[in-house]
């Protein structure tokens, strides 16, 4: 029964034009591109990419009117700097490495005692 | 009888920012009721053109009160609270970290902390309200069980009188908020497209925000070049002229956001008549009540069939001012303000 409500018979009108377009081929194309993702818990896979830090330059902004010449005077620092924070970031990324690499290691080695026990691993 | 003293402290405050907007809101009230007192935030863009100091310049007395807008982790903000005579803490919500681990990590990691902090604060305070039950919610899991709500003030007479009719010209779709994960203005502009593709080929979108990071803001831009050239405009700065103008040239108003502890752009969408087309998620339902079309639908097509009728239905525009006009009663700002004085008063 349809709601008496007029929103509430918009929103439903709107789901059956949504699936009768779908049905005669409407909305098919696929659109791509970039697509939000939220992240609950890091994978291995991007734990690993985390670890080699790679900060960009484009950090660098101003939401100042006339920051522009403050913004070059700091990129131009980080020009003379370069080789001391590659250094940096080497060391930082490093130790960040060895961390994740342990970890990934840690979690190996307790699922296979938790298989060997034969208990469920915990949630 | 003393003089009442207020200090409000921010986490951040920025041009475009609708808790600083908020805290000077409270401020004006203060001033009219002949309270004093001085407000400062732990980070202030340098753009921002308000009477508000940094944090470390902040001294008080202890008859003073202090108002904490809470919305991102502040080193030692906890302590401070607890320093205070008479501490109020207003809840303005954190955005969950999962939101931003990918695009800005020091964002991601200042929710995490700020939600862990919000608990040691919750329990500090004298009062503790959030902005809306959403938000109330939320504070009372963290251990403020008698927390309230109160509301945004919302100070309609501050805005430009809205227009009687319809914008003329093709659709125009409009967002309003900082471009951010969790705002998906990646599904507004997918959803637009749609919209545009099946409906209306001349349709516009504005999207008005400050980016998360230029990086995030690239992003924005090349999937809006990708998926609808030429289309959509991206306002990363206007001024409060330009975003009134915004909303009268809209024809409906799209909100796909993920989260939202109150969601302010709504109220202004209601007031200038624009129908509001939203997701049903977090605190969005509560804020638009009956006022919007709600849907929690993962198919965008549903949302781009409630443009078309958003924008083309003439009698349920009409229907959707009435409500929003009967919503925008619930937040009277003279209601607020009297629940804000009771609150700082005791």
């Amino acid at each position: 029964m349809a709601s008496p409500d007029p929103a509430q018979r918009a929103v439903e009108r709107a789901r059956e034009r949504a699936r009768s377009g779908r049905a005669e081929g409407a909305y098919g194309d696929e659109l791509g591109g970039f697509e939000v993702e939220p992240i609950d818990r890091a994978d291995r896979a991007q734990l690993l990419r985390w670890a080699l830090i790679s900060p960009d330059a484009a950090g660098i902004y101003t939401t100042r009117r006339l920051g522009r010449p403050i913004v070059l005077v700091k990129r131009a620092l980080l020009r003379l700097l370069r080789q001391y924070h590659h250094d940096v970031l080497g060391q930082q990324s490093r130790f960040n490495a060895q961390v994740v690499d342990r970890l990934l290691d840690l979690e190996r080695r307790v699922a296979e005692l938790e298989r060997r026990a034969g208990g469920d691993p915990p949630a | 009888m003393a003089r009442n003293r207020v200090h409000q402290v921010l986490c951040a405050a920025g041009r475009y920012d609708a808790i600083t907007t908020q805290a000077l809101a409270f401020r004006r009230r203060f001033e009219r009721w002949g309270w004093g007192g001085s407000d400062h935030a732990a980070q202030i863009d340098p753009g921002l053109d308000a009477d508000i100091g940094p944090l470390s310049t902040l001294s008080f007395e202890a008859s003073d009160a202090l108002l904490i807008h809470y919305s991102g982790y502040v080193p030692g903000l906890e302590a401070l609270a607890r320093r205070a005579g008479r501490t109020l803490l207003v809840y303005h919500n954190i955005t969950p970290p999962r939101w931003f681990w990918a695009y800005d990590s020091g964002v991601a990691l200042h929710c995490a902390l700020g939600r862990e902090q919000l608990a040691e604060i919750a329990r500090a305070v004298d009062v503790a309200a959030g902005v809306s039950e959403f938000n109330a919610g939320e504070l009372r899991a963290a251990g403020a069980p008698a927390a309230s709500v109160l509301p945004i003030l919302f100070d309609r007479d501050r805005l430009p009188q809205p227009a009687a009719d319809p914008p003329a010209g093709p659709p125009r779709v409009l967002f309003v908020g900082r471009l951010a994960p969790h705002k998906r203005q990646d599904d507004v502009i997918r959803a637009f497209e749609l919209y545009r593709r099946r409906h209306a080929p001349d349709a516009r979108l504005t999207l008005v925000g400050e980016p998360l990071s230029p990086a995030f803001g690239a992003r924005i831009r090349d999937l809006a070049d990708e998926l609808a050239p030429g289309a959509v405009e991206i306002e990363e700065r206007v001024d409060a002229a330009e975003l009134w103008e915004c909303y009268r040239s809209a024809h409906a108003f799209l909100c796909l956001s993920e989260h939202e502890g109150f969601c302010i752009p709504l109220l202004e969408a209601f007031h200038f008549g624009v129908p509001v087309v939203a997701r049903a998620a977090a605190g969005i339902p509560e804020t638009s009540g009956d006022a919007a079309l709600l849907a929690d639908d993962d198919d965008l097509a549903v949302f781009a069939e409630l443009l078309h009728v958003a924008a083309g239905d003439d009698g349920l525009r009409a229907e959707l001012r009435r409500r929003g006009d009967a919503r925008l009663e619930c937040f009277d700002a003279e209601r607020t303000a009297e629940l804000l004085r009771a609150a700082v008063t005791g």
